[in-house]
């Protein structure tokens, strides 16, 4: 139980710095806003108390003392600026108006709240019986990341063992996030308590549900973000997979965070934009610092946005911006680059190489063992057919039709090229060296999701016309031409 | 938006709401089936009780040769393998190769073992039965 309460201090500390920036002031529902920071701030808190275990470990500072004292130092400085920014803000004579745009709200939002709520408690009960069927998790947790974390908590230079080349089989060169802030909880708690891998499973689950439903009410509309989480329930491997206690499940939330993020900062004004860039591309890092997958995802990311940004922003918008997505990336690539020093090659695909995969690409068998692999995943991700998420989003795009307003044109071609991208990566390395794509799904589910939703026409626009066409200047039957430096 | 319309729209949106509650339903009876039949799938918490002895036993900082009956090349060999380390860890199990000779070595076996043979094989001295095929080994000069 003592490894709740270092589990607890990295979450609250992500979220006073998240409540502290404000990523989504004034872009939407406040209730939406603050969603967002909390899903935020759980994710982010872990991801910076991660890569700070590391260091401590690495420099030999690593104890219980050290990391509850950093904890309380940062909590302490946390609450402080916020509580003196608060004060300075009540005491401002010219108050800085922070409004949001009002939106249109389909009238029965209240239900799909309301399933939404009885299917989480639902899913939430679920986990619970399988973390109390498997308290250490399915095989890679026991036989990669917690056991990862077990030398990392470990007493003197037990952490050596986490990179050493004579664990052989569990791929020392596997990035550290997940298995660093477990063994950080077990290393202040003093013992290895099977909550603390469990919790954070399902912090993660339910951060990522929350960053989904926030980002689609700020970008899109109340009732897609309700839509999606409901979608998220439909995702058997996906919710089956979180009490597995894999990395999957964390690189899904740092992925969709990091889409999430630079579509808020496109929708925002100029001045917003760093801080929702830098945040995104801390998002990246993140995502590199919990799987190697995540090393592709931010270099697809990084380009598919400076992309992106200058197809529907100009060139030096799109370097000046991508310049501030890279700076938040570096703490994550930093880490990794060190990891990396440290630890031997190990990863299967890096193993494989060029060559490996080539073999694999000329083998016929290979490809179809890949294709039918992809297949019988994809089939398998819901628990019955009418109950697949495919089968859900058909119906609904086929009832309520696709439909994009030109402002979040960029996000949405950026956030299905990662998407496309990062999956056509992971069907190249598959032929080299195989991995399972029923995680692959996983890790791409949420992020398929948001983009989904973005493009898909809110039940407002369908059912409130009157009050969607009177806050949306820019209808999706509008067509004008524009230079290309204002497409977005 | 026509009559037709808003009726598909409404039958879109009961369906896909509903495929959300039947999953998290789906899911829930699923997870239910394996609590109660078949929980501790690797049966781990058989082997931390199996493996108590040598955990209090050994240092934590020690490196230990694994010797089992079980081949790594099979699954269940793998399985013991993986969940003895987890176990074992922070200290570091290893397999016992010929480079590779660490002063605690461990023996994992389903079979009565022929100890007298693995002694003289890997150069080690019995230190202690555990029972239940747990054995633990010291190297000898």
């Amino acid at each position: 139980m003592l490894g709740l309460i270092p589990l607890l201090t990295a979450c609250l500390a992500g979220c006073l710095l998240m409540r502290m920036l404000r990523p989504a002031a004034g872009a939407g529902p406040g209730w939406a806003a603050s969603l967002l920071e909390l899903g935020l701030g759980i994710g982010f808190g872990i991801g910076l108390s991660s890569m700070l275990f590391f260091v401590l470990t690495v420099t030999g500072t690593a104890t219980a003392a050290v990391i509850l004292l950093a904890d309380s130092a940062l909590l302490a400085a946390l609450a402080a600026i916020w509580f003196y920014r608060r004060r300075r803000r009540q005491d401002a004579t010219v108050p800085v108006p922070v409004e949001s745009p009002v939106q249109p709200v389909f009238r029965y939002n209240w239900i799909l709240a309301a399933l939404l709520f009885s299917a989480l408690v639902i899913v939430l009960d679920g986990m619970r019986n399988q973390a109390a069927a498997d308290p250490h998790g399915m095989w890679d947790a026991w036989a990669i990341w917690n056991v990862r974390a077990r030398f990392l908590a470990g007493p003197g230079e037990t952490w050596r063992n986490a990179i050493s080349p004579l664990l052989e089989r569990t791929h020392p060169d596997y990035p550290l996030l997940l298995s660093g802030f477990v063994a950080r909880c077990w290393k202040a708690a003093g013992d290895s308590d099977t909550l603390v891998p469990i919790a954070t499973a399902a912090l993660f689950f339910l951060a990522t549900l929350a960053v989904l439903v926030a980002a689609l009410a700020l970008l899109r509309s109340a009732s897609s973000g309700l839509l999606a989480g409901l979608t998220v329930m439909t995702g058997f491997t996906y919710v089956s997979q979180t009490m597995w206690q894999y990395s999957d499940i964390p690189l899904a939330y740092y992925y969709l965070a990091a889409v999430a993020l630079a579509a808020l900062a496109w929708k925002a004004e100029e001045r917003r934009k760093p801080l929702l860039l830098v945040l995104a591309g801390y998002a990246a890092g993140c995502a590199a610092w919990t799987k190697n997958e995540g090393l592709l995802f931010a270099a697809v990311f990084g380009c598919c946005y400076a992309a992106a940004d200058w197809w529907f922003s100009g060139f030096g918008k799109a370097v000046r911006r991508s310049l501030w997505l890279g700076a938040g990336m570096l703490p994550g690539l930093i880490l990794v680059g060190w990891l990396k020093m440290l630890a031997p090659v190990a990863d299967p695909v890096v193993r494989a190489g060029k060559k490996g995969i080539a073999q694999g690409a000329a083998q016929s068998w290979r490809r179809q063992f890949v294709w039918r692999a992809i297949a019988r995943n994809a089939g398998e991700f819901g628990y019955t057919p009418a109950t697949h998420p495919l089968a859900a989003l058909a119906v609904l795009a086929a009832a309520l039709r696709f439909s994009l307003p030109r402002a979040l044109r960029p996000a949405a071609v950026c956030g299905a090229a990662v998407v496309g991208l990062v999956f056509g990566g992971y069907v190249v390395v598959s032929l080299g060296a195989f991995t399972p794509f029923g995680r692959f799904f996983s890790q791409l589910f949420p992020l398929f999701l948001l983009v989904f939703f973005l493009a898909l026409r809110p039940l407002e626009e369908l059912f409130e016309p009157a009050a969607a066409s009177a806050t949306a200047p820019e209808g999706p039957k509008k067509k004008t031409k524009k230079k290309r430096s204002s497409r977005a | 938006m026509s009559q037709s319309g808003q009726w598909r729209a409404w039958t879109a949106l009961a369906a896909a709401s509903l495929a959300g509650l039947a999953g998290a339903i789906l899911y829930w009876a699923h997870t239910s089936r394996i609590l109660r039949e078949e929980p501790d799938a690797y049966k781990i918490a058989e082997q931390q009780a199996r493996l108590a002895g040598v955990v209090e036993m050994l240092p934590v900082d020690a490196t230990v040769g694994y010797i089992s009956d079980v081949p790594f090349g099979k699954a269940d060999g793998q399985v013991y393998f993986f969940v003895t380390q987890y176990v074992l860890a922070p200290r570091l199990l290893v397999e016992e190769k010929p480079e590779r000779r660490p002063r605690w070595v461990l023996g994992n076996f389903l079979k009565r073992p022929d100890i007298e043979q693995i002694e003289k094989e890997h150069r080690v001295k019995l230190v202690k039965s555990f029972g239940r095929g747990v054995y633990l080994f010291e190297r000898t000069p």
